[in-house]
């Protein structure tokens, strides 16, 4: 065993040693330097802790192989994770990144929490890995790392890393919030049979898969705090004609998603932009998503997962996290940007402006984004 | 919008706390062996107190898990819901001889972790054993969720 365990060690000290020649030799971005730090940082620990494994080896007298064994397991699973998801962004990066990449780094350096944690992103459907100790990898789709109008997007997924950087006040919140929705499901009265215990199974279900959704709510809400109506914009035409799925799932295929009914996202932005003052803006895309419900020939039922109900102490308990994560607010002056564009405008300007562009000029909006994003790039 | 947040955030977790585990054994087994190794006691240190930290936290969704199957477990993911339940079932089935995570108060295995006293160290070991058993079979998910399966 410890000649086998020898053997894993020193492969796994060679592959660590091609991988950081790989990091090294990279040709990237400016933006992404910090990130490439961190990855050489990661690699650095790795290798100590194969040389740690391979001095325990060493240990006669002491039976500790299978504290070693477990060890070596661990920096093979970091190194399967790191080859699988993390070097790509770095060894595969564009000059083509640059506008997403500036958008992240502009996100993280907003927030005292975020602003040392590096970013990179891969291609894919949208989201993230946000740990509160390591880079953000987002992940964004191709078609949409070199546009305007889904970017952001990305603010929902800094929504996570917010929660990550404040879990345990978060956690607290979000049991409370649980624990009322738990009692508003309880019925009068209780029976003592089959039926009662199946009703009070997915009771349970309910009020624990309400931990994951006040989670995606509460993502959905910094995006918006954070980046304004073009945020809703971007949501509800990014999700609004998917299908189906979007309006309506049955009780079994809600249990197992983490994220809500999409259109139930939607009618909570929309409650939140009328609290804002943004009343149009909500009135349009509750109604958009009305309209393609009724083509589709969709009711809104949530069946039991959700009542008007919680919407008081869900909306207060997204309020108290807001408050406890202190997202950046976008301000009246870059919601209602339309001045000339150059480097140091603020993200939430550019994207409020290019969703404003898109609605009063639609045929001519591709070029209005081409220029724009080379002006907000020099 | 994908939901791998939950399992990297989850796989962090486990790696982190199997981590903890292992340098906080190889501390006691030298330790015991009579090796003095500074580096070594810092890491355990460390490992100790994430491993105290964790325990804590997992302890109240530990006690829904155990007195009451029908009530929800509440303000913790749905991984971390799903360790609690896997150790209470763990706990349920666990048979006389078990380490002392499985058969005493969770709090035993806590005030293990706490304790100075060489006397108090076999147990300890055999608890951190078990755990990690548990955290080896939990991050299974995670890591097949990540890269896929083998």
């Amino acid at each position: 065993m410890q000649k086998q365990l020898r053997t894993q060690n020193e492969d796994l000290q060679r592959k660590v040693a091609a991988i950081m020649q790989s990091i090294g030799a990279a040709s990237v971005p400016q933006q992404l330097e910090p990130y490439r730090g961190w990855l050489q940082e990661l690699v650095r620990g790795l290798d100590l802790q194969i040389e740690r494994n391979l001095i325990n080896l060493t240990r006669l007298g002491v039976d500790i192989l299978p504290e070693v064994l477990d060890q070596t397991s661990i920096v093979t699973r970091e190194v399967f994770l790191l080859t699988d998801r993390y070097l790509g962004p770095l060894l595969r990066a564009q000059t083509t990144d640059s506008l997403s990449l500036k958008l992240l780094a502009w996100m993280h350096s907003e927030h005292v929490k975020t602003c040392d944690l590096p970013v990179a992103f891969a291609d894919g459907s949208f989201g993230s890995w946000p740990v509160e100790s390591l880079p953000t990898l987002y992940v964004i789709p191709p078609g949409d790392q070199e546009r305007l109008l889904h970017l952001p997007l990305c603010f929902h997924e800094f929504g996570h890393l917010l929660y990550a950087c404040h879990r345990n006040e978060m956690d607290d919140l979000v049991k409370d919030l649980q624990q009322v929705i738990a009692r508003r499901l309880e019925p009068v009265s209780r029976r003592d049979d089959k039926q009662a215990q199946r009703e009070q199974q997915k009771r349970k279900q309910i009020a624990e898969r309400w931990y994951d959704w006040t989670q995606e709510f509460f993502c959905d809400a910094v995006g918006l705090a954070m980046c304004g109506p073009a945020f809703a914009h971007s949501f509800s035409f990014y999700f609004r004609a998917i299908g189906q799925d979007a309006y309506q799932r049955s009780f079994a295929e809600q249990m197992h998603s983490s994220h809500p009914v999409t259109w139930l996202r939607v009618r909570l932005l929309a409650d939140r932009a009328r609290t804002m003052g943004w009343k149009d803006l909500a009135d349009e895309i509750e109604n958009d998503w009305q309209n393609i419900a009724a083509m589709l020939g969709v009711n809104e039922d949530y069946l039991g997962c959700y009542d008007d109900a919680f919407l008081p102490d869900l909306q207060k308990t997204i309020d108290d996290m807001l408050t406890e994560s202190d997202p950046r607010h976008a301000s009246a002056a870059e919601i209602s940007f339309n001045g000339a564009i150059n480097n140091s405008v603020a993200a939430p300007a550019i994207l409020n402006f290019a969703w404003r562009m898109l609605e009063s000029e639609s045929s001519t909006y591709a070029q209005w984004e081409k220029r724009a994003v080379r002006e907000w790039m020099t | 919008m994908n939901s791998d947040w939950m399992a990297i955030q989850s796989f962090h977790r486990s790696q982190e706390l199997l981590t903890a585990i292992n340098e906080l054994s190889i501390h006691l087994k030298l330790e015991a062996a009579g090796i003095a190794d500074a580096q070594q006691t810092e890491r355990a240190e460390a490992g100790k107190k994430r491993l105290v930290d964790f325990l804590r936290r997992l302890q109240p969704l530990l006690e829904t898990a155990e007195q009451n199957e029908q009530e929800p477990v509440t303000g913790a993911d749905a991984r971390l819901r799903q360790l609690a339940q896997r150790l209470a079932e763990f706990r349920r089935v666990s048979t006389r001889g078990g380490s002392p995570l499985l058969r005493k108060s969770f709090a035993k295995m806590i005030e293990l972790l706490e304790s100075e006293k060489p006397a108090d160290r076999a147990s300890l070991l055999l608890g951190l054993r078990d755990l990690r058993r548990l955290l080896d079979e939990h991050l299974e998910t995670d890591t097949r969720a990540l890269v896929g399966g083998f």
